[in-house]
């Protein structure tokens, strides 16, 4: 009987005890209140410049699609970025691209074209390559600066068509701006191109009910392109009559003030650190 | 090239509104880039009937008249001389606001209530008149809107003609395109002019000394000329599409070169000397006074027209001072005539002057079309100036033109399109575009005749082009191309690129672009020694401006402009990185050496979390991240070094080298350099060749090192060290002391003032010690501390800090 009761005292002081602790702990805890509100404690990263992710995510596309990358000069020489793509000596196609010279045969690159002819030089069909890269032209203003980046591509194979250039700027243009992305081609004028075009898409800020961006036009001009002129293949020795191609070019800074909404193009080259680091 | 919808309609009879207008232009090549409405501003004006003008009781200069707007009479005071009564005339009623933000209100003029406004052309907005007010034909219905009696209701298109088009750069040239794309005849009307008796070759004659540059000149002469200001449909036409009116005869030569695409030119018969018209190459050093009143120095494969003695006209470019048209003008030549494009394109450019006709002829004209041309003006001049048009046409044209003939094979239409169109639909949208179908022999070949105005058509795939803009490009289907599989690496430059930029991200860096412009100035700030080669730029010969003048050899500039400006906008801390190519002239080669650097940039003060004291960017710093980048590369050859250039501190400089060769320098900014830059803060910088360092890259794939599975045992140790022994000589000779058993080495406290004697420095070391096979016991570690002591102590004097 003792017993009994001494094991129940036992239970019971046990139990207190343990109700005791629990309850100091509980009280503990509550007391160690933080505010959840302050700043988690980092090395915060860096980012990559707006351009560089723009250039990085347009590489990966068309990688994807089995496209090479290749590079090319900056400084370049009259004969590349011209005259083997088809632009005559004193021809007014030249005014097209207001060009920073070096001397009479050596200029500022004034688009990524160059390395075209550069490739196929060297190498033989089929080729899909695109030429990230620098490129100049003396202009300055809310639009344009001296300095900027373009995306080359081409393909050239047997039996490419123009149907196979819509096929991959599609691809491209909906991945990049998204499948409702309504895409408009239309005829242009490009030396190195025939038939030549330019690409429109609807505009991304309205959808194509017009708006300032758009000039009210419903549509944004994105990137030219066209058929490979039989020109330029004279000059890299490849026969039109078995091969066809198709090239385009992207300015680079212009579908990326499209995708972040930047309305000035010269915030690209100040590098404020408030710029930079939204991205 | 601006046009207007309402001329276009004159030469084919759409129905299309300017919007759609617009996008068919558009979608065949045309691009039109704006449009403007016309008229809008003044559709309030109306038509008035003046019934009664009387003098204004107060004012001599002022007419009180009554004017009937159709539905009331009201009065009106006006100013003008030339109002009458019975004119049919603009009203701009009270309310009315007139272009330039004239408000029309009831208004008491010298005691006299004026009830509206009778307006002039210039208050219209339609022109350079002010003089007197507008008075409107007789046919115009009293009351109704003005713009809609006197059909001033436009739009004016913007059309980009690119430079492949000369033919579309007047209105008949575009017109002609918008009948082949809505399927519309082009109405041409037909020419008829009265010839007088007068053989013109008794009055002048042509001698031609340059026909490869000219190879086709012909003239007219007219006479009897009464040059006066043009009618006002005339006026309102050229000024609709921004040119000022100047008088009759200039008018219609600026009319003609807009309709029909064709500059002309208009000489007064008394100054041309000898009666003659020399086409010759200008005399080296020649000096010559433009139109615009330039004088300027020709050179000798520049065109003139001459006379007997003088130059006359910058042949397409721009016509003399000494041969213009004036107001007692009578007699004047009209030049029509076909250049050599490149040869005027080559003259503009040499003279920097640009004008509407050298545009055109630069980019090609039509050589037939100048006769029609010419003719046309001439009728004008007859009608507008009361001119008397001489017999015949005087001609130089040594070699008739040949029209290009090319064949086309309507398969390669399909193969290069991705189409199946018919041939007979191939045929039709060329033929639409005036080009002469010849069929062949052959069943699979058709030849075309080609237009004289197409310049550009000159092969088979330019004749398909044609096709593809006509039949319309969002006809044509969409297809992803069958090609072959194949894989291809990256090139290591973009690869590595990469994975560069994005280690330096993840250590807080953010990267910058900047153009690759700089100039002397330049590396001047930056110290540059004067011998130093990277003060050998490649020099652009037009740069945008003085600053911009010379490619970038080095990174170090735009690194630190990048700072100042990010300084200038309250940015003071900065984790900067850039990769960019320099530019390096190398003897012997065409195109300068392109070097690819990565640049770094490290200022102010940076902290972990809230609670932390902020740490201010030091030396080490800079060393850390090149740690991380060499790690990360796997370049285990890797060192960094003291180094020494005079843009940097000379006790803070370090250069990474691998295998001996130098990959980069950098450090912390030298204090003349900050100066010049005016900066105040310290700041680190560092520069990296990309190319050394790729080709510094490891091939040793990295390989699996065991690990241990005893427990460690750790050890800490403070040492008082002499100021002039490195870290480096003291791990040597822990490292020497025990060969086997240390694991790692941390030094975790540096310290050097208060309790350390002068010229001495606290260093605390970790010593962390493991074996491969067995338990350590403390005992061996307490051997090993107090050997490892006694070599600090008598190798480098180093003892334990008590």
């Amino acid at each position: 009987m003792a017993n009994e009761t001494a094991g129940k005292l036992d239970e019971i002081i046990n139990e207190t005890g343990k109700a005791i602790k629990s309850r100091e702990k509980a009280g503990k805890l509550a007391k160690d209140i933080i505010d959840i509100t302050l700043p988690g404690k980092k090395n915060p990263p860096g980012k990559l410049h707006p351009i560089t992710q723009v250039l990085n995510e347009t590489i990966d596309i068309f990688t994807r699609l089995g496209f090479q990358i290749k590079i090319g000069p900056e400084i370049e020489l009259d004969y590349y970025n011209f005259e083997a793509l088809n632009f005559p000596p004193d021809h007014p196609a030249r005014d097209m691209q207001d060009t920073f010279f070096v001397d009479d045969k050596i200029i500022l690159r004034t688009h990524t074209s160059p390395v075209q002819v550069r490739t196929m030089e060297i190498e033989n069909p089929p080729l899909r390559v695109i030429v990230p890269g620098k490129v100049y032209r003396c202009d300055s203003d809310v639009s344009h600066t001296p300095m900027f980046h373009q995306i080359e591509g081409f393909m050239v194979d047997k039996n490419i068509s123009f149907t196979d250039l819509k096929g991959v700027l599609e691809l491209f243009l909906h991945e990049f701006f998204g499948k409702n992305t309504r895409l408009r081609f239309r005829p242009s004028f490009f030396p190195f191109t025939e038939p030549s075009a330019e690409i429109d898409i609807s505009c991304v800020i309205c959808g194509g009910k017009g708006c300032r961006v758009c000039k009210h036009s419903g549509w944004i001009e994105i990137l030219g392109a066209g058929m490979i002129d039989p020109e330029v293949f004279k000059y890299v020795k490849y026969d039109s009559e078995i091969y066809t191609g198709f090239a385009f070019g992207i300015g680079i800074e212009r579908i990326t003030m499209l995708k972040f909404g930047i309305t000035d193009i010269r915030l690209f080259f100040d590098n404020d650190l408030r710029f930079l680091q939204q991205f | 090239m601006k046009a207007s919808y309402n001329w276009l309609r004159e030469y084919v009879s759409f129905n299309i509104t300017p919007n759609e207008l617009a996008d068919r232009l558009t979608m065949a090549g045309l691009e039109v880039e704006s449009m403007q409405s016309i008229g809008d501003e003044i559709k309030q004006v109306i038509v008035g009937k003046v019934i009664q003008v009387e003098k204004h009781p107060n004012a001599d200069k002022l007419s009180l008249c009554k004017v009937d707007t159709g539905s009331e009479i009201l009065e009106i005071v006006c100013g003008a001389p030339n109002v009458a009564a019975g004119q049919k005339v603009p009203v701009a009623l009270c309310g009315t606001e007139l272009p330039g933000g004239l408000k029309i209100k009831k208004s008491k003029i010298r005691d006299v209530y004026s009830h509206g406004m009778i307006c002039s052309q210039k208050e219209l907005g339609l022109g350079e008149i002010s003089s007197g007010i507008m008075v409107l034909p007789e046919n115009v219905n009293i009351g109704k809107i003005f713009i809609d009696e006197m059909n001033l209701r436009d739009t004016i298109l913007e059309i980009n003609v690119t430079p492949n088009r000369p033919d579309c750069l007047s209105i008949i040239g575009i017109a002609r395109e918008i009948a082949c794309i809505l399927r519309l005849p082009l109405n041409i009307p037909e020419i008829k002019i009265d010839e007088e008796p007068q053989d013109i070759n008794i009055s002048v004659t042509i001698e031609n000394e340059a026909h490869y540059l000219c190879p086709r000149y012909t003239a007219r002469v007219i006479t009897g000329v009464k040059v006066s200001p043009s009618p006002f449909w005339l006026e309102q036409r050229l000024q609709s599409i921004g040119i000022r009116s100047i008088n009759n005869i200039v008018d219609i030569t600026n009319y003609i070169l807009i309709e029909w695409g064709h500059p002309l030119h208009a000489f007064d018969a008394r100054f041309i000397s000898g009666n003659t018209i020399k086409i010759r190459q200008a005399k080296q050093g020649e000096k010559f006074e433009t139109l615009d009143g330039v004088k300027r120095e020709l050179t000798s494969e520049m065109l003139v027209i001459a006379d007997k003695e003088k130059a006359i006209a910058l042949a397409g470019v721009m016509g003399g001072g000494n041969s213009q048209i004036k107001d007692d003008t009578s007699t004047i030549i009209l030049e029509s005539a076909y250049f050599d494009m490149s040869s005027i394109r080559k003259t503009s450019k040499k003279l920097d002057l640009s004008t509407e006709s050298s545009y055109r002829f630069e980019r090609g004209t039509d050589i037939n079309g100048l006769v029609n041309a010419s003719l046309y003006a001439s009728m004008l001049i007859s009608k507008l100036a009361d001119g008397k048009i001489a017999k015949g046409m005087i001609e130089s044209y040594p070699k008739e033109f040949k029209n290009k003939i090319i064949t086309l094979r309507p398969e390669k239409v399909n193969n290069i399109l991705g189409t199946g169109l018919p041939v007979s639909e191939i045929e039709n949208i060329l033929v639409r575009l005036n080009f002469i179908l010849k069929k062949k022999d052959k069943e699979d070949e058709v030849d075309f005749i080609i237009p004289s105005f197409r310049h550009d058509i000159n092969r088979e795939i330019d004749l398909i082009e044609e096709v593809s803009r006509i039949y319309g490009y969002d006809k044509i289907k969409v297809h992803t191309p069958n090609i072959a599989i194949s894989s291809t690496p990256q090139p290591l430059s973009v690869s590595i690129t990469n994975k560069i930029k994005n280690t330096l991200v993840s250590c807080g860096m953010n990267e910058i672009i900047s153009f690759s412009f700089v100039c002397e100035e330049q590396f001047n700030k930056i110290c540059l020694s004067s011998d130093d080669k990277r003060r050998n730029a490649v020099k652009i010969r037009n740069p945008l401006t003085p600053e911009q003048n010379l490619m970038r050899t080095l990174l170090l500039p735009s690194l630190l402009n990048a700072a100042g400006y990010n300084f200038a906008h309250g940015n003071f801390n900065l984790k900067l990185f850039e990769t960019g190519r320099v530019f390096l002239p190398e003897e012997g080669f065409e195109l300068p050496y392109e070097e690819t650097y990565l640049g770094i940039l490290l200022t102010g003060n940076f902290s972990y979390g809230f609670d932390n004291t902020l740490h201010e960017t030091d030396i080490y710093d800079l060393k850390g991240i090149l740690e991380i980048l060499t790690d990360s590369l796997n370049l285990d050859k890797s060192k960094i070094d003291k180094y020494s250039n005079p843009s940097f501190h000379p006790n803070k400089c370090l250069s990474l080298i691998n295998s001996d060769i130098l990959l980069g320098f950098g450090g912390e900014i030298h204090p003349d350099v900050l100066e010049n830059y005016k900066f105040d803060h310290p700041v680190f910088a560092m520069e990296i060749s990309i190319d050394k360092l790729i080709a510094s890259l490891s091939k040793d794939k990295k390989t699996f090192k065991p690990i241990s599975i005893y427990p460690s045992i750790m050890r800490d140790m403070s040492l008082i060290v002499k100021e002039n022994i490195s870290h480096e000589e003291l791990l040597g000779v822990i490292k020497e002391s025990e060969k086997k058993l240390i694991e790692e080495i941390k030094l975790f406290d540096l310290y050097k003032g208060k309790n350390i004697p002068a010229g001495y420095k606290s260093m605390g070391y970790r010593l962390i010690f493991r074996s491969f096979d067995r338990t350590l016991k403390d005992e061996e570690i307490d051997k090993i501390m107090q050997k490892i002591l006694n070599n600090l102590e008598q190798k480098l004097g180093i003892t334990l800090r008590k």
